[in-house]
């Protein structure tokens, strides 16, 4: 949402928030490549080492949620938080409606089988942007 | 909730967003609550009634009379 009014506080907020979430996504393009192989290097083929390379991404994803919780917790102007918070919750709300599908169609109609579920991140993220504007219109 | 924001802002000839500087929000904050579709907390409905100088139910109106839980 832009504003021509933003306070310091709500500078700082909005700031700490896209930093951290700019450097986490950062970290996770970079521990998804090492584990891909892109960055060359021999990863391990079984055991612990396959284990904890294989869910090393899931730690930036965290940093994330924590980060977003933290924002909703502390975003000074109470309208723009209302407004975030409904918007996360359409998201939520989207994904759980979307992965139900999938996983009925990939169980009963055998679509999708092979994808996985450590897409559910990036399509709530989607959900989210689709749903912005929305939840903002109803305000106008 | 129906509020006199509109016009106790159009008596001192402000902006929305000049009123929002004063109330340190956004100017979609102070249009959400001008149109009715947003109730701000407590703490700003406060601040809003002692920037134009009045009590809450001055400026704001819950539909119901007082002494009446609706």
């Amino acid at each position: 949402m832009k504003d021509s009014l933003v306070t310091p506080e709500m500078r700082q907020v909005r700031w700490r928030y896209r930093w951290t979430v700019i450097v986490a996504m950062s970290a996770y393009v970079l521990i998804v490549a090492a584990i891909s192989g892109w960055l060359g290097g021999d990863p391990p083929k079984s055991g612990w080492g396959l284990y904890l390379m294989a869910i090393a991404p899931t730690l930036p994803i965290a940093v994330v949620a924590y980060a977003m919780a933290r924002y909703l917790a502390t975003e000074p102007d109470e309208f723009f938080r209302m407004v975030q918070v409904q918007t996360s919750g359409a998201a939520t709300g989207l994904t759980m409606i979307a992965c139900t599908a999938w996983g009925f169609l990939a169980v009963y109609a055998h679509v999708w089988e092979h994808h996985v579920i450590m897409l559910v991140f990036p399509m709530y993220w989607l959900f989210f942007g689709l749903a912005a504007p929305f939840v903002l219109w109803r305000y106008r | 909730m129906k509020n006199r924001l509109k016009l106790l802002r159009a008596e001192r000839d402000w902006s929305q967003e000049e009123l929002a500087k004063h109330l340190g929000v956004s100017r979609q904050s102070v249009n959400a609550i001008e149109v009715g579709k947003f109730d701000p907390s407590l703490p700003l409905a406060f601040k809003i009634a002692r920037l134009f100088g009045a009590s809450i139910e001055v400026v704001f109106d819950p539909g119901y009379p007082p002494g009446s839980a609706r």
